[in-house]
């Protein structure tokens, strides 16, 4: 098994309007995939239909070897920030030991195991002295590393995020790159929503170009170019590009 | 006087039950009430309310057994049946959510008093004490019709304790839910159940019209005072059992109206009144959010301004 998830053929739609069309993709074990594309490109909807969040039109989606039903508990899930109530009364522990209900069972609380995990997967974010906090005291940067804290909880193999550098601070942004780092060096496997052009090359490995179609996929060396990237955004985004380009020549410049 | 004593010092066994009986309900629908405020599905509890009216005269007709578990029977179902129309309707038309609750409200409401004149008009009608159910009429419940309250209540907290931590994962965070393989839709189902069974086993002591109240208000007072949902439960719980057992001593105690024909006040106001009142005074008082305590902290910020003004 050399893939850590796969699409085959799948299309999605809302109400009548096809948002993704026969996607075939696949992310291999261990990597770190950005998933890039314009606004309403499908990109979240792609990882959501993975989750099973929205129904499949078509295709299907392998996960590990399997489907998502058998290895739900082996697949983290990092949504996007704005998807919550930050208002919610709740504190940030709390919220990261949501990520060991899985393995809990429907009627089982978390005990102390399940906190002292917790609080390691906080310090791994360097939000351990933010633990007993109700959440709505927290920064954009620190709600994400909270979320990012949760899917770590989860222990998975596979991690699909929702845009975890979205509108974060610098420090936000190094803890979790390191935190990304140190998951794929245990052999575990982050597709990730990106928006950032630029950064694509240097955080990532592989590259999905989607714009409701697959436009390119594969390693970034090879799949993500300029005029994959002119093909994705329609050359609506020439500056862009231009600047992924230069990124690949001189790397320094970023 | 020595009256009011005599019930909150809870001498009279009768008066004992029922005024347990209402606590208990009060405790569970602000628990459960906790709950749909945070699902942002308050109003559904109104719905069920409204679309009790109809159920509870449909089993009027349908049942010769008129007794009080039967007609709330009736009222469950059609609650459900309200709700399940709802669902239908939202899932089949571009419908807003906002307009398709105030239509059911209003439709199953109009159907209810409908079929309730036409038990008035019928032999035997007016002493099917239908009017209670509009106000509730809990001082003077008899003692079975109290333990039945009371059962429902004692397993409607029982299913939210044992529950809560996947409640609230799927208040929070519902796709983080289905994501991690949690039964979300069964959960969501049963909420609504539980919201139907706390709002029918209400009617008879709060009313068709107002039995939302107890839904609402406790959680919205504890949701001022609390950072954690144990905690916003554990104070809903408190606010609405403090409620219900001064509004039913209220209504009990305080003399009649003058010129009252049959009866004194009716319990459902009273309580909801004991209840809005303490949700204001949350809103007054509460420690992080409270209005008093908002005030106070721009005063001083205005105080702090001159001496940041005159160095600019």
């Amino acid at each position: 098994m050399q893939e850590a998830i796969a699409f085959h053929g799948v299309s999605v739609a809302y109400r009548d309007e096809l948002v993704l069309e026969r996607i075939d993709a696949s992310v291999p074990m261990a990597s770190m995939c950005a998933i890039v594309g314009p606004n309403g490109a499908g990109k979240s909807t792609l990882i959501k239909a993975a989750l099973g969040l929205v129904p499949l039109a078509a295709g299907s989606v392998t996960v590990l070897g399997g489907t998502m039903a058998q290895r739900r508990a082996q697949v983290g899930y990092v949504p996007q920030r704005e998807s919550v109530d930050w208002e919610f009364p709740i504190s940030v522990l709390e919220v990261v030991l949501m990520g060991s209900y899985g393995r809990l069972g429907l009627l089982r609380r978390p005990g102390r195991a399940e906190r002292t995990q917790a609080m390691e997967c906080l310090e791994q974010v360097g939000l351990a002295a933010l633990a007993d906090r109700q959440i709505s005291e927290l920064s954009g940067g620190q709600q994400q590393r909270v979320f990012l804290a949760r899917a770590l909880m989860q222990r998975a193999q596979l991690y699909l995020m929702d845009e975890p550098f979205a509108g974060i601070d610098a420090v936000t942004e190094s803890a979790i790159m390191q935190v990304l780092a140190a998951l794929q060096e245990r052999g575990c496997t982050i597709v990730a929503v990106h928006h950032d052009l630029s950064t694509v090359r240097e955080r990532f490995d592989q590259v999905l170009l989607l714009n409701k179609r697959v436009v390119a996929a594969g390693s970034v060396a090879t799949a993500f170019t300029a005029d994959a990237l002119q093909r994705t955004y329609g050359g609506r985004l020439a500056v862009l590009s231009e600047a992924a380009s230069d990124c690949g020549s001189t790397s320094a410049g970023c | 006087m020595a009256e009011l004593l005599r019930l909150l010092s809870l001498q009279d066994s009768s008066t004992r039950v029922v005024m347990l009986s209402t606590a208990g309900l009060a405790i569970a629908a602000s628990m459960v009430g906790s709950l749909a405020m945070l699902r942002r599905r308050a109003l559904v509890g109104d719905a069920v309310a409204h679309a009790s009216l109809p159920g509870i005269c449909l089993a009027w007709f349908v049942a010769g057994d008129r007794s009080l578990a039967v007609l709330l029977l009736g009222a469950f179902v059609l609650g459900l049946a309200c709700m399940a129309t709802m669902a239908l309707v939202q899932r089949l038309t571009n419908a807003r959510e906002d307009a398709t609750t105030a239509i059911a409200i209003s439709g199953f409401f109009g159907l209810g008093i409908v079929l309730s004149r036409m038990i008035q008009n019928q032999p035997g009608g007016n002493r099917a004490g239908l009017d209670g159910f509009l106000f509730g009429k809990a001082a003077s419940a008899v003692t079975s019709d109290a333990w039945l309250v009371l059962a429902v209540a004692g397993l409607v907290v029982a299913i939210v304790l044992a529950l809560r931590k996947e409640f609230g994962l799927l208040c929070f965070d519902r796709d983080f839910a289905v994501g991690m393989g949690r039964p979300v839709q069964r959960l969501d189902g049963l909420l609504l159940v539980l919201v139907a069974l706390v709002t029918v086993a209400g009617l008879p002591s709060v009313g068709v019209v107002l039995v939302v109240a107890l839904l609402v208000i406790p959680p919205a007072a504890a949701r001022c005072w609390s950072a954690s949902l144990g905690s916003m439960l554990a104070v809903a719980a408190a606010i609405g059992a403090v409620s219900a057992i001064i509004g039913t001593g209220l209504s009990a105690v305080l003399p009649p109206p003058s010129g009252a024909v049959g009866g004194g006040w009716p319990t459902g106001p009273m309580i909801v009144l004991t209840a809005a009142l303490l949700f204001v005074l949350s809103l007054l008082v509460a420690p992080e959010r409270g209005v008093l305590i908002t005030m106070w902290r721009r005063h001083r910020r205005r105080a702090a301004e001159p001496s940041m003004g005159s160095t600019g």
